[in-house]
């Protein structure tokens, strides 16, 4: 008869709440995890592999190839070999059944080259002007080779006469423009000049060819590459895991600091790297000077009318405006009305070819400036809302203007807040690929914005942004195991770059909390 | 034993040179609401004067308008002037940055910046574009001095003022107002927010400040007010009711009003 009555403890609901919160969790996890066990295949060897395969409508095959995921019992397998008529890498996938014979224990040298692309092969010797001068037997003897280090006198003279060659090139280009008759004695001498140069560029570039790295292919026939386009050369199936960390750490290096090859498909992404953190730069001291002091007057020093009220309204109506009509609205007003007014201004003399009137990335900071405004204006009056209005009545008692009471009192305080509307700001900025498109970014950018040549910054040139890379990588990713591998390194990075990005932020907002805390009292 | 004084001259009864304020005819309006009106007083100078009256009645209003603290209200209108050394501080040509830094203002909550003591006290002077550092360091030193807590806090003069106690932040208050030497010291029912002990430590240190300075306090206690002040004004509805020295105002008031107020028949 004693039957307890159960107590009313909500327990569904919460139950409900925190399947929630473990959805969200596990959620976010998987796409880190995923994101980083897809990422970190572009850094990793597989093995490379003798095999002997039927074909269906054609002869059998026989190729030394890189042996993507598919073991013993896959069904299966995805092989990477290299096409010597492309001279670019091949996919193909082959059925297990068909696969007669597929080894990795013969000695296989896989040649990076320096266009992105893998070459494989055996019996290395490398030979100057048919000579056979010395064999290779391992990753380090390339580079102290006799041919390396002629290699290396002869790159260096390429690149002298290279840098020297571009100012004459300018010269040119200026005669060109200020239509000096052929005849004159200066444009004859230079372009004699620029002739030499290119004659002497021409019988460098023929003596590195004469340096080949012959190599044995699965069939038996022997090739050769120039030996000046091999970047590397390595043993994937022999390597200990000490030096899978050490070569891994070099292709994480590269990753960073090499250009991307093969139409954005391999190589490194610095140039997009570079981009992405200059827009973001330049995005910062755009917006955090101009959306703190609006959010400073909306707050401090504009009454509370019908005025401020259709601001405040406009401002956060702003932030719901879809990002591509922010780019849409950047080509519109940046590009075509100021970058062509201001070519028009400054630049008439190089019309009509448009300096500032096309897209760049001065254009896509501002745009990018415009679309975060409102994320730093609310953070910061947020921050300007929490200063206690003792402390602002103390300041005035104490003599202080307006403005000083806002310079040594307000600031401080609401510092944090800023600091948050700053993070937000560049994590979006970051991150934001559609309006990017439309302003500047671009696949494939020859040049960086800054460089060497006089004025060094060139804010109108266009740029490359990681995740335009990672755009343009799903393209690729579809038939390219490896440049789907590149892409989501490329997203890897990304992340990594917000979440630096975030963490100094966060550091120096819990910095300065510390410093002004007014609530510790 | 004479607990008494009553033989303090009434404040009307001073001659010009000893009175500090002379406030004449001043109404002020806050957000189109009449707060103050026509209010005619004379605030005797090296004397501590309290405000009484009930809560809303312009006794805060009236102390603001000394130092013009009511110009933070957007909203504001004040006619009548006051009169401080000769100068109508209501003038529109008065420099109030200097006024204020003449007239110092410590308010009910202590509210220290979020910087060091020494900061803290020194922020006046900052303003001031005064930075020689040893003039500073004199100037900070003789400020908490005479605000009494010296002692308590030389050996942490860099730390920050929120580690203060109630009452220790409450002197940091006025030191950082003593600080930039005011001839006259508003102090917002200063003690209304701290403990029995330290409300004598404030009330002990405004008895040794009025022999250098002019100090106008607004208190909703009236003991501390008979106890302490030479002068007591009974502000009722922002009228001025009465303004005679405590002493009589608190043993034989002239105005019924007064006298119920002060025995309490007042809500």
């Amino acid at each position: 008869m004693n039957k307890f009555e159960p107590t009313r403890s909500g327990f569904f609901a919460i139950n409900i709440s925190a399947t929630a919160a473990a959805l969200l969790s596990l959620s976010l996890l998987s796409i880190l995890l995923y994101i980083l066990v897809k990422g970190v295949s572009y850094f990793s060897f597989f093995p490379t592999v003798a095999v002997y395969w039927e074909q269906a409508y054609a002869e059998s095959k026989v190729e030394f190839a890189q042996q993507y995921h598919g073991d013993a019992n896959a069904t299966d397998v995805t092989l990477l070999l290299y096409d010597p008529v492309t001279q670019r890498n091949q996919q193909v996938t082959v059925k297990q059944s068909d696969i007669s014979i597929m080894q990795p224990t013969v000695p296989i040298w896989t040649l990076y080259l320096k266009n992105g692309a893998q070459l494989f092969g055996q019996n290395l010797t490398i030979s100057m002007t048919q000579e056979q001068v010395v064999e290779i037997l391992s990753y380090s003897a390339k580079n102290t080779s006799k041919a390396n280090i002629a290699i290396a006198q002869l790159q260096q003279q390429r690149r002298d006469i290279v840098s020297a060659l571009g100012p004459l090139q300018s010269k040119y280009a200026e005669f060109i423009r200020i239509n000096i008759t052929p005849e004159a004695p200066v444009y004859r001498r230079l372009v004699e000049q620029i002739e030499t140069q290119q004659r002497i560029l021409q019988q460098i570039d023929w003596e590195l060819e004469q340096f080949r790295l012959n190599f044995v292919l699965a069939s038996g026939e022997s090739d050769s590459v120039s030996l000046y386009n091999v970047e590397y050369i390595l043993n994937t199936n022999d390597l200990s895991w000490f030096e899978r960390v050490i070569f891994g750490a070099v292709k994480i290096w590269d990753f960073l600091t090499d250009t991307p090859k093969q139409a954005n498909s391999t190589g490194g992404v610095f140039p997009a790297l570079f981009g992405t953190l200059l827009l973001v730069f330049l995005m910062t001291i755009m917006v955090m000077p101009l959306g703190v002091l609006t959010a400073l007057y909306l707050h401090e020093y504009a009454g509370n009318n019908g005025l401020t009220i259709v601001l405040r309204t406009i401002i956060t109506n702003l932030a719901g405006i879809p990002s591509i009509v922010f780019g849409v609205f950047g080509l519109g007003l940046f590009v075509f009305v100021m970058g062509t007014s201001l070519d028009q201004l400054f630049y008439g003399d190089r019309l009509p070819t448009p300096t500032f009137g096309t897209p760049g990335i001065l254009w896509a900071a501002l745009t990018m400036a415009l679309l975060t405004l409102p994320v730093v204006i609310v953070a910061t009056e947020e921050g300007l809302r929490q200063v206690p209005d003792g402390l602002k009545k103390g300041a005035m008692a104490l003599g202080a203007t307006k403005y000083e009471m806002i310079r040594n009192i307000v600031l401080p305080i609401a510092s944090p807040s800023i600091v948050t509307g700053g993070i937000l700001a560049i994590a979006r900025a970051a991150g934001e690929v559609a309006p990017l498109l439309l302003v500047g970014a671009v696949m494939y950018a020859p040049t960086l914005p800054v460089d060497t040549t006089f004025p060094y910054v060139h804010l109108e040139r266009q740029f490359m942004h990681l995740g335009v890379l990672v755009f343009d990588g799903v393209f690729h990713s579809q038939n390219n195991i490896n440049a789907s591998s590149m892409m989501f390194a490329t997203c890897l990075l990304l992340i990594l770059i917000v979440l630096v990005l975030n963490s100094l932020a966060s550091w120096l907002r819990f910095k300065l909390k510390k410093q002004y805390d007014w609530q510790s009292n | 034993m004479k607990l008494f004084n009553t033989k303090r001259a009434s404040p009307n009864k001073l001659s010009a040179d000893q009175i500090a304020v002379d406030i004449d005819g001043l109404s002020v309006r806050l957000n189109q609401k009449k707060v103050l009106k026509k209010i005619s007083m004379r605030i005797p100078a090296f004397s501590i004067t309290s405000v009484i009256g009930q809560s809303g009645c312009g006794k805060t209003t009236l102390l603001n308008a000394m130092n013009r603290m009511n110009e933070i209200v957007p909203e504001h209108q004040t006619t009548g002037q006051i009169w401080m050394d000769g100068r109508d501080i209501n003038h529109r040509r008065e420099n109030v940055s200097r006024l204020r830094t003449n007239v110092g203002m410590v308010f009910q909550r202590p509210n220290p910046f979020p910087m060091s003591i020494y900061e803290n006290v020194c922020f006046g002077l900052k303003l001031q574009n005064k930075n020689n550092r040893r003039q500073l360091d004199d100037a900070v030193e003789r400020a908490l001095i005479n605000a009494a807590l010296w002692d308590e806090v030389k050996d942490r003069l860099h730390e920050p003022a929120g580690i203060l106690s109630g009452g220790q932040q409450q002197r940091l208050m006025i030191a950082r107002a003593l600080a930039l030497k005011p001839q006259i010291l508003l102090l917002d029912e200063p003690t209304s927010a701290l403990d029995p002990l330290a409300t004598l430590f404030i009330e002990e240190l405004m008895q040794s400040l009025k022999k250098h300075t002019t100090i106008v306090m607004v208190t909703h206690n009236m003991q501390q007010a008979a106890r302490i002040s030479d002068y007591t004004a009974f502000i009722h509805k922002g009228e001025l009711v009465e303004f005679t020295n405590s002493d009589k105002l608190f043993t034989n008031p002239k105005r019924k009003q007064t006298e119920d107020y002060i025995t309490g028949r007042y809500g």
